[in-house]
């Protein structure tokens, strides 16, 4: 929800109202807001997705120092959104490990992730499976 | 590759003032910073800061952080943005990044100023959507004006979760508790008591067992640790929440310093590895020097003096400063360091139980386990006095580095003295004019203005607000307690916005007589039973 009227800093500075797209959806935000806030405001808080375990990810830290915000913009992965500025037109796309999932190869990777999660239940302790989990978040 | 006298990483507090005082002392300086705006934290502090009059006491950090720029600018010093200093080298080389271009300089002299970063708890769980640092928090709605939940739990209650949880409320998010693994509140009672009162329960001894949800936050569990830490069987508590904020503490970002060759030390009372420093900064790398939170965690007040320190240790280096300039200098500032350093979270007090005040003022275990102080233990404090008439009641119970009140009151009915960090007195000699200046000047909001003479069987309580909507006169609620508990029928007789204030209005609220020392805030509404 965004803050219209602030007892401290007033009302907002006033921004343009831009459309951009996200996962293909027309979406809007306020021109220069970071891509993560505009994406907050119109209540989508998932970033991304891990490729080990496929478990969600957002907002973390909120200043371009944790990288769990990052998603795929305009054909870029590992784009940290939260300090990046919202323009018109900007293509957002969930980010899947390190790309964007295509509809067709989606549903197999999805598959392999399971297998994988599987295989890590049969194979890795739960320590490690935790340690695994940390190194990935990278933080 | 282009060379400096100075060159600052971290456009910080720190940085910045270092900057400033080098450059005001003829250096040529610029100053690299990786964000697209200036000023570190100090845009997302929205609350009024602690200290005295030399510190920017009672400023709103982000109006500080205004001043610093318009100071640097004056002063001459290049500030570059996006640019981020990815390598410091022997001799005090550095390379940036801009945009996609690495560049090189080399400075005569270097301050690293570049900050903390915050430190995290893993639960289960916490790598979910919604569980968010407090500095995301405060980014998120002191900045781009973006609520970061409805509804959030704080984990921790040291100065950055109790100033983000009231910041929180004031963004019109509900907090539904503070939790903190540790037995008792960590940051000022002050700032503990602003939420309490406004009904924001603290759960010390308590940590996070669970973060509920599948794509994101809907729930949190906690449950009570014992002395090992260990959690205590049937004493989960769950919340409904769609955030959870993490203000476990800062440590300091020095992995350039470390890189550049400084001797490290890793220290728990500085919050992690930092260079080995003497008093003006200078790390065992000749004209290499440290600043602000990276080489110790402390407040903004403080590293922006640090900067200065550094700054004018860097001018020295050079020659800009004579050695008797620069000890008449230094000497000033480190006054103005030591005197924020005292009292009861002064460095060497870290983790210490305190039992008493520097007065000899009992310390409330009540206040460090609730958040807020009782109706008997008031009276033991120098600023709360039954007096006839209007007065001010200062519910100021520990020694923090703090006088604003002192300041404010014309007829000099407040006095706090010297030593900053003394608690105030209130002089029952002389007469309050009832202006409201105290109440508005206090960065802990803990000034209150009592009348117990206001009607026969009527008291009015003058209440500092800084929320929205502003009640109006007339308008007719209830009076809540310390705890933010329902007390009595409250009906809002005064509502004052002054431009001294800086958007800390004044309630008078009237309440029945026997209420006037325990009605401390408002709310609208009629009150069930």
């Amino acid at each position: 929800m965004r803050i219209s009227e602030h007892p401290i800093l007033g009302i907002p500075e006033q921004k343009k109202e831009v459309e951009f797209t996200y996962d293909g959806k027309i979406i809007k935000g306020l021109e220069g807001e970071p891509v993560a806030a505009a994406l907050k405001a119109a209540g989508i808080i998932i970033h991304r997705y891990t490729s080990r375990h496929h478990s969600p990810r957002g907002i973390f830290c909120a200043i371009g120092r944790c990288t769990d915000c990052v998603m795929v913009v305009d054909g870029m992965p590992n784009v940290r959104t939260c300090v990046t500025p919202l323009a018109a037109g900007m293509d957002v796309r969930t980010q899947y490990g390190v790309s964007v999932k295509s509809m067709d190869a989606g549903a197999q990777y999805e598959v392999s992730v399971k297998n994988l999660d599987d295989r890590a239940q049969h194979e890795v302790s739960g320590n490690m499976e935790t340690t695994n989990e940390i190194a990935e978040k990278g933080r | 590759m282009i060379r400096y006298d100075l060159i600052v990483i971290g456009a910080g507090p720190a940085g910045l003032s270092a900057a400033i005082e080098a450059a005001r002392s003829g250096l040529q300086v610029i100053v690299f910073d990786e964000n697209a705006k200036p000023g570190g934290q100090l845009f997302k502090q929205i609350h009024k800061f602690f200290g005295s009059k030399e510190h920017k006491a009672k400023i709103r950090g982000f109006q500080i952080g205004s001043e610093l720029l318009e100071e640097a600018a004056q002063a001459g010093v290049e500030v570059v943005l996006n640019a981020s200093v990815i390598g410091l080298y022997l001799d005090k080389e550095i390379t940036v990044r801009i945009e996609d271009r690495l560049l090189h300089y080399k400075g005569d002299t270097v301050i690293v100023a570049t900050g903390a970063s915050e430190t995290m708890v893993t639960f289960d769980g916490w790598t979910l959507p919604g569980v968010i640092g407090a500095g995301a928090a405060q980014t998120m709605m002191n900045l781009h004006f973006v609520q970061p939940g409805k509804r959030i739990l704080m984990l921790g209650s040291g100065n950055v979760g109790l100033v983000v949880s009231f910041q929180l409320l004031q963004a019109g998010c509900e907090v539904a508790a503070i939790v903190d693994a540790a037995p008792r509140i960590g940051g000022y009672g002050v700032h503990a008591a602003k939420v309490a009162r406004c009904g924001v329960p603290f759960f010390l001894s308590h940590t996070i067992l669970q973060a509920e949800g599948d794509d994101g936050v809907t729930g949190v569990t906690i449950g009570e640790v014992d002395g090992n830490w260990n959690t205590i069987a049937g004493t989960e508590k769950h919340f409904d929440v769609d955030a959870i904020c993490l203000a476990v503490g800062l440590s300091p970002m020095s992995q350039l310093l470390q890189m550049a060759g400084c001797e490290m030390e890793d220290h728990p009372k500085f919050g992690g590895l930092v260079p080995t420093c003497d008093a003006y900064g200078t790390t065992s790398v000749p004209g290499l020097f440290a600043a602000g939170d990276v080489s110790g965690i402390e407040e903004a007040s403080s590293a922006m003096i640090q900067g200065r320190i550094a700054g004018a240790a860097a001018a020295l280096r050079l020659g800009y400063f004579s050695e008797n300039e620069f000890v008449l200098r230094a000497e000033e500032l480190e006054r103005a360091l030591s005197s924020l350093r005292q009292g009861m979270f002064a460095p060497e007090n870290k983790g210490k139980k305190l039992s008493a005040t520097e007065e000899g003022c009992p310390v409330s275990e009540h206040l460090l386990r609730t958040g807020f102080l009782t109706e008997d233990e008031i009276f033991c404090y120098p600023g709360v006095k039954k007096i006839k008439g209007i007065h001010p009641v200062i519910e100021c119970s520990q020694n923090i580095p703090c006088n604003p009140c002192q300041d404010a009151c014309a007829r000099k009915c407040i006095k706090v003295g010297e030593r900053i960090t003394s608690l105030p007195v209130v002089d029952e000699e002389v007469s309050c004019s009832g202006c409201g200046m105290c109440v508005a000047a206090c960065s802990g909001q803990c000034i209150f203005l009592v009348d117990e003479e206001f009607e026969e069987d009527y008291a009015t309580v003058v209440i500092p607000y800084e929320f929205l909507p502003l009640p109006r006169a007339g308008e007719k609620g209830i009076a809540l307690d310390r705890s933010g508990k329902e007390l009595c029928d409250a009906e809002v007789v005064g509502v004052k916005s002054l431009t001294a204030f800086d958007k800390t209005s004044l309630l008078t609220i009237k309440v029945s007589k026997e209420m006037s020392m325990r009605a401390r805030f408002y709310k609208k509404g009629v009150r069930v039973g």
